[in-house]
């Protein structure tokens, strides 16, 4: 019960020195929810690229584009009698500029430019290699697009960006403990005469620590809550419009939706922050009060 | 109470401290007093274990304060209250809450704070003047809030470091006067001061330090009568 009490009266002790910091703590939280929206931007970016690519990796399904002078319809048949084929769909280069021009409100100038295509689906991932290989033997193939390849660009794509942003982030960190721990420094040196009471009657260190370490603590969780909302809108409103328009220009067909991911990446965030922000205070208060 | 063997306290190749021996017994009222750099306030600070000492032994109840590791310095400080000489009183927070502030820290139930405080804030006189903030008390009576915050924990031991430094020469009285009676509760009270007059008027124990040296240690007189010569 005492304890409980202690541990009480710790968190009005950090109510009040947060109150009494006014201004100065909208301007530490703006500046530590900047630096955490990049760090969950790099998450989440990472986190969609990543489930794109690994989505593209078990892809069952490549797309041939055949020369104007090839038979869709004959070149479909002969590929459907390969046993490791499970499906052939044809899309004719009038069906697939149709579809182009409406998605894109396009108007019809200069022609269609598209090839007539075929969709092919195969039973086993481990397969694709050796069909892709039957295919190419076939007259009429002007090119062969299969996710692997995508993939693999991607992935290039998804390490540059991930380091990048992790030294960023790293670059972001170093300056967010420099400015947490000043905030905390101040705050110290603005109860020294509290400080110094307690010490002198008694009071437990913790309990002289804890208000400063609570303090770090909540800027670290306001912080991460103010970068969480920015994320989130750009995900749901930019992303899924930008993912949506990439489904129709890309030749297989996958799943973007990283929405599953979006919980975990705002957990690792907050935490992030508040461990951060947590543990800089904790050193602040060690290093600047005394026992 | 307070044992000190062969205590020594250097800063650098400067002695603050030289081989001091002291034996203070529980209730009873000591004044430490010497001129300014005599080593009083060093003193002090080794019994409240802000400083160690170089060499020796220091003995507060049955704690060995040499040897104490700073994890063990709150229960220390838990058996004794201190007073300063520049009250230490937060500005922002009435006489009752400075006195209570410290019990708040330590855990205490409301119920029990209130108890306690006004039975502390009674005993220095200042009961009626509880929710006053420090600018609206006198020096007297912020001095008198210290002491109020000293006693509320109940210690057996009260260590008062140059408490009426500040203060007039009557106010001072009224310090040692209300000093004096909380040792007559039975807490032992270490109090020292440089302010000679009332010293010998308050013929109480008194250890003269000089150079870090006692340079005599006298016991109590019965010239207490000279307080009324003082009043005038």
């Amino acid at each position: 019960m005492k304890e409980l009490r202690i541990v009480w009266r710790t968190l009005q002790e950090a109510i009040n020195s947060i109150r009494t910091g006014g201004v100065s703590n909208l301007v530490v939280v703006s500046i530590l929810a900047v630096a955490l929206a990049l760090f969950g931007g790099v998450l989440q970016l990472n986190s969609s690229i990543k489930q794109i690519s690994q989505n593209l990796d078990t892809q069952l399904e490549f797309s041939i584009y055949l020369l104007d002078s090839a038979g869709p319809q004959e070149i479909a048949t002969e590929i459907s009698k390969n046993p490791n084929v499970d499906k052939v769909e044809i899309i004719t280069k009038d069906v697939a500029w149709e579809r182009f021009r409406t998605k894109f409100q396009f108007s019809d100038v200069a022609g269609n430019p598209l090839p007539n295509t075929v969709h092919v689906n195969i039973r086993h991932p481990e397969d694709l290699q050796k069909v892709i290989a039957e295919v190419k033997k076939l007259p009429g193939i002007e090119q062969i697009s299969y996710a692997p390849e995508l993939f693999n660009g991607l992935e290039r794509v998804r390490h540059i960006l991930f380091s990048f942003g992790v030294l960023i982030t790293l670059i972001l960190a170093v300056g967010t403990i420099t400015i947490v721990s000043n905030t905390i420094q101040l705050v110290i040196k603005s109860r020294s005469l509290e400080i110094e009471i307690l010490r002198l009657v008694g009071v437990d260190d913790w309990f002289i620590r804890g208000p400063f370490i609570f303090h770090g603590i909540f800027y670290g969780l306001a912080a991460s809550l103010l970068a969480i909302a920015p994320l989130f809108v750009l995900q749901k409103v930019v992303w899924n419009s930008f993912q949506s328009s990439f489904k129709t220009i890309m030749p297989v067909t996958f799943n973007f939706d990283s929405g599953a991911d979006l919980g975990v990446i705002y957990i690792i965030l907050s935490l992030t922050g508040v461990l951060v922000c947590g543990l800089s205070s904790y050193f602040t208060t060690e290093r600047f009060i005394k026992t | 109470m307070i044992k000190l063997k062969n205590v020594t306290k250097q800063y650098g190749k400067i002695k603050a401290l030289d081989d001091i021996n002291l034996d203070i017994k529980s209730g009873e009222m000591a004044l430490l007093v010497g001129s300014s750099g005599a080593g009083k306030s060093t003193l002090m600070k080794l019994l409240y274990r802000e400083e160690r000492p170089s060499s020796g032994n220091i003995i507060i109840g049955n704690i060995d304060v040499s040897s104490l590791s700073d994890a063990k310095i709150p229960y220390l400080r838990r058996r004794m209250g201190i007073v300063f000489q520049d009250f230490k009183l937060l500005p922002n927070k009435s006489a009752f809450e400075n006195v209570a502030y410290a019990l708040r820290g330590l855990g205490a139930e409301e119920y029990e704070i209130q108890k306690r405080v006004s039975g502390a804030l009674k005993l220095v006189g200042l009961l009626e003047r509880a929710f006053n903030l420090p600018s609206e008390l006198s020096g007297g009576e912020q001095q008198r809030v210290g002491i109020a915050r000293a006693i509320v924990q109940g210690p057996p031991l009260v260590i008062a470091d140059e408490p009426t430094g500040n203060l007039d020469p009557a106010t001072s009285l009224e310090i040692f006067n209300l000093l004096s009676r909380i040792a007559e509760r039975g807490t032992t009270v270490l109090v020292s001061t440089h302010n000679q007059h009332i010293v010998e008027s308050f013929g109480k124990r008194t250890i003269t330090l000089d150079k870090g040296q006692v340079v005599s240690d006298i016991g109590p007189t019965t010239n207490n009568h000279n307080f009324a010569q003082l009043r005038r």
